[in-house]
């Protein structure tokens, strides 16, 4: 048996697999077609204090080896989160892990505050790119990020994800930001900002005009960002940006990641969860790699 | 949820019409009996391009775990999908959706607006009384006409509206129904096509009163409920065309 347990600051994982936020539902989307108890944490559709509409339709459209969306952040609200969310996904052996977003500081840390005792950790989301105000407006501002984790820390005990953007002309020095500010980890690469016109109309494919591109088509920017950070910080980082299979996954921990996510693909094999925890595992059998450890960060360059 | 993830064998995939085409399925595993109405979604490249699955809708089930889909080809999914021969398996996820309602009345109006006639098939075999069937049917020309013979069976009333008037009555779908409407006491539509089409229907069903249950359509990413891609505005808010459609009330959606 080889072993595949990681740390994500205090939260251990019994695989370093991790659904990534908006891919996955609640769970139980994906409860018939995957054993949630396999995976080695589930990160929950973005949640912000109220309830939120989303954007108008179209919100999606296919890109080569990618997809646009504008979902809006669409969520059923805190409340509704924890009294009837959570506790379908707590029958589960696995972590829950919280992506939460606010439109100002103080949202951010109610948020955290309700959170905390319920979870099993807490993901900063200051990246989304399709929301007005809030998300990605913290994220692409050094001293708002540091500001907003800074405070989020002092209100939460559990572990702190900041989900970063590759929206940014330099990552590292928002990953060194965040790990001065008190994060435990961090989360990369939210959706890259695209857009996509229909030629004969000449309007946007998207309601929204801009969107996040996410799937294969982004998976080398990732990579890239995921060592880019890594290499300029002490803390783990979860890699992520079109993980399909385990070979996918295995080139972001070794440029890195402790742990990684997969996204897009959810959408397109429901168990692309399970095949990368067991193709992972297949890998290091093969290849007699006894511990993940051994390929985190393991890079010859 | 009873949704699956399978392999199904290609029995046949040939054309129906010009455009058109008809492909046979026989699931590697048992599946729960689809409703009319729901659907499919099909992996139709074991690559990244095209990255997303296609939804198609339940045309007929064709006895134990063995179903058909009618499509049209219309964009580089369909294309792959026209291309797959008999023999090779394909990697499907379903039954997807709600379905059509069972619901009882005196007349069943079941108006489709080209391709959208495959999930209307599927119904019509389903329901019991076959002399309390219409079918109102629109095709922009003759050639693309398509499910004629089987509709003509099973059917009490059967009109047809092209375009181009190569077919039966020179105009819109809509324009057939508004004509033959009449003695509407305890009539029920179900109706598949555009979604300009869908919107006339419940414009007719709005001035009758009566109900009308019409299936939608939004880009879909997964079908499963999980992206929130496929959303429609609806009287209740945003609701997923994969979950709680693709068959809304046509009162709830909000044009």
């Amino acid at each position: 048996m080889v072993r595949v347990e990681v740390d994500i600051g205090r939260l251990h994982l019994k695989n370093p697999v991790i659904t990534a936020s908006g891919t996955f539902g609640y769970g139980e989307e994906y409860s018939d077609l995957v054993d949630l108890n396999r995976l080695g944490a589930i990160v929950a559709k973005g949640i912000s204090l109220k309830p939120m509409d989303g954007n108008p339709p179209p919100r999606i459209c296919e890109t080569p080896c990618g997809m646009l969306n504008s979902i809006g952040l669409q969520n059923v609200g805190i409340d509704v989160f924890i009294k009837e969310k959570l506790p379908f996904l707590r029958r589960y052996d696995t972590r829950i892990i919280a992506n939460i977003l606010g439109n100002t500081i103080e949202e951010y840390v109610e948020l955290a505050m309700r959170l905390d005792d319920v979870v099993d950790a807490i993901e900063l989301n200051i990246s989304c790119p399709n929301v007005q105000g809030g998300g990605i407006a913290f994220g692409r501002d050094l001293r708002m990020t540091e500001e907003l984790i800074f405070s989020v820390r002092k209100a939460a005990k559990k572990t702190l994800i900041t989900k970063l953007s590759p929206n940014v002309s330099d990552i590292g020095e928002f990953a060194k930001v965040s790990e001065a500010s008190g994060s435990d980890a961090l989360s990369l690469i939210n959706t890259v900002m695209a857009m996509s016109i229909d030629i004969k109309t000449r309007r946007p494919r998207l309601f929204s005009v801009m969107g996040g591109l996410s799937g294969p088509a982004i998976r080398p920017i990732a990579v890239r960002m995921v060592w880019e950070a890594s290499r300029v910080v002490r803390i783990p980082v979860i890699g992520m940006g079109g993980i399909m299979k385990a070979e996918d996954a295995i080139e972001f921990l070794l440029a890195g990641a402790t742990a990684i996510a997969v996204g897009t693909a959810n959408f397109v094999n429901p168990r692309a969860t399970i095949e990368v925890i067991e193709g992972i595992e297949e890998f290091m059998e093969k290849g007699k790699i006894d511990n993940i450890k051994d390929l985190i960060g393991g890079l010859i360059c | 949820m009873n949704e699956r993830l399978f392999k199904a064998r290609v029995l046949e995939n040939t054309p129906a019409s010009p455009g058109y085409m008809l492909i046979s399925l026989e699931c590697l595993e048992d599946i729960k009996r689809p409703i009319p109405g729901q659907f499919f979604m099909i992996r139709l490249c074991s690559g990244n391009d095209p990255l997303l699955r296609r939804a198609f809708s339940l045309h007929a089930w064709i006895g134990k775990n063995r179903f058909q889909i009618l499509y049209r080809i219309k964009g580089i999914g369909t294309k792959i999908l026209s291309e797959i021969q008999k023999g090779q398996t394909i990697d499907v996820l379903g039954p997807l959706g709600n379905g059509f309602p069972k619901r009882k009345a005196e007349r069943h109006v079941l108006v489709a607006g080209g391709i959208g006639i495959a999930p209307l098939i599927g119904l019509a075999e389903t329901m019991d009384e076959k002399d309390k069937l219409s079918f109102f049917m629109g095709f922009r020309t003759k050639t693309e006409a398509i499910c004629l013979d089987r509709v003509n069976k099973m059917a009490a009333s059967v009109s047809v509206a092209t375009e181009d008037g190569s077919l039966g009555q020179k105009g819109t779908v809509i324009d057939i129904l508004n004509k033959n409407l009449n003695n509407i006491k305890s009539t029920i539509i179900y109706a598949c096509g555009p979604r300009n089409m869908l919107k006339r229907v419940s414009d007719v069903a709005l001035r009758h009163a009566i109900d009308a249950y019409l299936s939608m359509e939004e880009y879909m990413a997964c079908g499963l409920g999980s992206c929130l891609g496929c959303v429609i505005r609806t009287t209740q808010g945003y609701k997923r065309v994969c979950k709680e459609g693709p068959i809304f009330d046509h009162r709830e959606i909000v044009w």
